[in-house]
């Protein structure tokens, strides 16, 4: 045994030593010299949230998840978090949980309540508690969207049976509920915005176009009176039955991973294309709806169908969670 | 003759399973020896440094060796069972989570079991056939104390300090992989070897590889104190401290991701 | 009286070596044990450091029962026993001088000096000066035997147990053993057991010579008594006749 090899041996002992120390600490983001300190917040329930994901304030990491427990009573849940020190939060702070991507990673955000004051928070009884709300993610929009495709077959499936002049009015007032529908689509994928830029602006974009083909379809139906017994009902019929498809197949896409974005923004397009094919045969005054109108019966259960899929529509304007969660579970 | 036959296999079985209890006993008994010269340290005390620079400088180049390859070839692997439908920064993840849970320690461990085991077991039982143990004993020595504790000190001690350089050092090829291979970048993989990344981890991996450093020496000291026979029997016993040592190494892998995860 | 093996028996499974072995060795006495290789000398030899342990029958060293002792006890015993081993037994990771020092280290007072001056004396003793810094591989048979010796002897013990110490060796080296063995008797008052196959020794260094025959002392006398000895048994072994030591039984 020669001194040498004793140093040696002191050598690699510290170098592990100092490796698992320094590697333990870097690893957590620890940096030494500034301290941290905890913010406690309150959730009604906390979606996929695990601890150690992130805390953001406006987009910048400022901590992470330390624990996650439900309060006694199960009332809530309790999210501790570990911040910088120095961090100054924002004037009447909520904490927002949401994917931070695709792949089951969330985050925790700290935001101004004035920001997003559409979320009904939960309210704690402590003062120095935030309260705080988890979003849907993207398997809820899916579903919403799934429930809008499904709704579509139907309308289709009925257009197939009759229509007739109040049915076209009926439709343009459905379509103008699909208008605000879409938009309220479109509110929650601004919301999730933030995290899957890709994936979000291609159904954002197919959103409001879903709204725009609504409104020009609005503008469509008041014409319907003047395309009364126009030849080419048939075509027309192909066209929406093939638009519906492809919306459905589109809103299936939602559903699959990422590889699938670019499969579901090109079915998106043609959906569009196809629909804006339709709308522009009504203007022109292709098509007749004459053969279908003589058919009562038919228009009587055309009506119907229209009715409940209106009802369906308010339903889902007034309560959009009810139909996201079921879908779901 | 018949049935005696028949019963052969239930012979072997029971055979093995008594000869594999009395194993176990013994090995209990080296332990218990070893744990009651624990406090001479006047005898061990001047050995332990030789022993730890033996079994942890010494396996070093080997453990980083392997854990360098092993870095690499899991960053390949993990961005060629991704493509497309993960993103790359899990490589990260990937690479980080299984070297410091499973691939540092484990890894380590069995080729420690190979370089240090079958050491310990061919000296001691060179030492043992030749009478060696035997002259310690007429010159008052405890052979536990003057044999075992230092190398089994020393694998306790040094074990834990080689699978920290070694898992640093397969992370360290992961991410000099993805750098230049997989055209990541740093923040990159630094995003992904932190995403789940717990303090726990460094721990676990600590507590296991003292575990398999108790073991590797151990079983080594034991199969080298009860060698029997000349050079086959010294043979006999390095086969048999590697193979058993490294099969211990695998059930208390899966112990105590059962009992500790 | 300061050795004792009464009745000991000892088996290897299903090898039974000794047999009812007795043997008593008078303080500052020197009895030569010779036999056939195999008939279990070594293993009567490391009964006397409780190296081995008696299946039945009592050892005594130094006035003590070895039987129930704890480690402590039997290594006090041990400190005043030197063992030279058949085959040396030296510690191939310590050098001569490390290999002789290491009894040393067991005695508080020594220190390093003393140490240094003891193992260079004893190395002198065996003709193994310069070697001081040699490992065990690299010396021959016959040095690696007087190395052992001269680990023995270092601690200046009361009882030498020399276990074949001449075998193999030329005759120049079996004299000098011999002489030495001859000379720590004397000088200091040691009690010696001598296992050796070769008669001549025997007659040179022992006071009283034991054969031991299937397990047990077959005859036990002085050199002239063995010289005169008319059983088979013992002519066969010092005349080399195996016919004598066959019909005997
Ligand atoms: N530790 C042991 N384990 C099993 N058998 C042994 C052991 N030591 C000695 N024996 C057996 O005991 C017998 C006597 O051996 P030993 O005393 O070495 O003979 P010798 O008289 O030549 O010194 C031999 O048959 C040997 O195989
Ligand atoms: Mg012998």
């Amino acid at each position: 045994m020669t001194r040498h090899r004793e140093i040696l041996v002191g050598v690699v002992i510290v170098a592990g030593v100092f490796t698992a120390v320094v590697g333990t600490l870097w690893l957590q983001e620890v940096t030494l010299g500034r301290g941290t300190r905890e913010v406690e917040a309150l959730f009604d329930e906390v979606g996929s949230l695990m601890r150690g994901n992130p805390v953001k304030l406006r987009g910048v990491g400022i901590g992470r998840v330390q624990s996650i427990a439900v309060e006694p009573g199960g009332e809530a849940v309790r999210v501790r978090m570990r911040i910088q020190e120095d961090v100054e939060l924002p004037a009447d702070p909520v904490v927002i949980l949401a994917p931070e991507s695709m792949f089951g990673d969330w985050q925790a955000e700290i935001v101004c309540r004035t920001v997003y004051p559409q979320f009904d928070y939960y309210e704690p009884r402590e003062p120095e508690v935030l309260g705080g709300h988890a979003l849907p993610d993207i398997t809820r929009l899916t579903a919403a969207a799934d429930e809008i495709s499904a709704t579509l077959t139907v309308l289709t499936a009925r257009v197939e049976q009759a229509f007739t002049e109040e049915t076209a009015q009926n439709i343009s007032l459905a379509i103008d509920n699909i208008q605000e529908v879409s938009e309220r689509l479109r509110d929650l994928v601004e919301v999730q915005a933030g995290a899957f830029v890709e994936l979000a602006t291609e159904v954002e974009s197919a959103v409001v176009e879903l709204g725009g083909a609504a409104r020009s379809a609005n503008l469509a139906f008041q014409k319907v009176d003047e395309i009364l017994g126009a030849p080419g009902t048939e075509s027309l019929l192909e066209d929406v039955q093939a638009t519906v498809f492809n919306l459905r197949e589109l809103t299936q896409d939602l559903g699959s991973t990422a590889q699938g974005a670019q499969v579901l923004v090109m079915h998106a397009d043609s959906a569009f294309v196809r629909l804006d094919r339709l709308m522009a045969q009504i203007e022109s005054g292709e098509g007749a709806f004459g053969r279908l109108m003589a058919d009562e019966t038919l228009a009587i259960r055309a009506q119907d169908a229209l009715r409940d899929l209106q009802a369906l529509l308010e339903d889902f304007k007034e309560n959009p969670h009810r139909y996201v969660r079921l879908s779901i579970f | 003759m018949k049935t005696r036959f028949l019963l052969n296999p239930f012979y072997l079985v029971g055979r093995s399973a008594l000869d594999t209890v009395a194993q176990i006993g013994r090995w209990g008994g080296l332990a218990m020896d070893t744990l009651r010269a624990l406090p001479q340290v006047g005898t061990w005390g001047r050995l332990l440094p030789g022993q730890m620079a033996r079994i942890g400088v010494d396996s070093v180049p080997i453990a980083l060796f392997i854990a360098a390859f092993t870095g690499v070839v899991m960053a390949l692997q993990a961005s060629y069972t991704f493509t497309g439908a993960v993103p790359l920064y899990f490589v990260g993840t990937l690479v980080g989570k299984t070297m410091i849970l499973e691939l540092g320690p484990v890894l380590t461990g069995l080729a420690l079991s190979g370089r240090v085991g079958a050491s310990i077991a061919a000296e001691l039982g060179t030492m043992r056939v030749t009478e060696q143990i035997d002259a310690l004993e007429t010159m008052a020595y405890d052979p536990a104390a003057y044999l075992v504790v230092p190398r089994v000190l020393a694998g306790i001690i040094m074990f834990p300090v080689v699978v920290i350089l070694a898992t640093a050092t397969g992370i360290a090829a992961g991410w000099l992989t993805s750098l230049q291979l997989l055209d990541m970048s740093t923040p990159e993989f630094m995003k992904g070897l932190r995403l789940f990344f717990l303090p726990w981890d460094v721990q676990f991996a600590v507590i296991k590889s003292l575990s398999f450093g108790l073991t590797v020496t151990s079983i080594g000291c034991f199969f080298g104190f009860t060698t029997r026979g000349g050079a086959e029997g010294v043979g006999l016993s390095t086969t048999r401290a590697v193979v058993v040592s490294s099969m211990v190494i695998l059930v208390l892998d899966a112990f105590w991701a059962a009992t500790l995860l | 009286m300061s050795i004792v093996l009464q009745d000991v028996h000892k088996a290897f499974g299903s090898n039974q070596v000794l047999r009812g072995f007795s043997l008593e060795v008078h303080e500052g006495e020197t009895v030569a044990i010779v036999g056939q290789s195999g008939t279990g000398k070594s293993v009567a030899l490391k009964h006397v450091v409780g190296l081995l342990k008696p299946d039945r029958g009592e050892v005594w060293v130094d006035g003590v029962n070895l039987g129930q002792l704890a480690v402590e006890r039997l290594n006090e015993i041990r400190r005043h026993v030197g063992y030279v081993f058949q085959f040396a037994a030296l510690f191939d990771s310590l050098t001569i001088e490390e290999n002789v020092g290491l009894g040393l280290r067991r005695i508080p007072e020594m220190t390093e000096k003393a140490m240094a001056e003891r193992v260079r004396e004893c190395l002198a003793l065996v003709e193994l000066e310069g070697y001081e810094s040699r490992f065990p591989a690299e010396l021959s048979g016959g040095q690696k035997k007087r190395a052992g010796l001269a680990r023995a002897i270092a601690t200046q013990p009361r009882y030498l147990l020399y276990d074949e110490p001449t075998t193999g060796l030329d005759p120049v080296t079996t004299t000098v053993i011999n002489r030495l063995i001859m000379k720590t008797r004397e000088e200091l008052k040691v009690t010696t057991v001598v296992i050796t196959h070769d008669m001549e020794s025997a007659y040179l260094v022992a006071d009283r010579i034991g054969m031991i025959h299937e397990g047990v002392i077959r005859f036990m006398g002085t050199p002239e008594e063995v010289r005169a000895c008319s059983d088979p048994v013992v002519r066969g072994f010092i005349e080399g006749k195996p016919e004598l030591l066959e019909g005997a039984g």
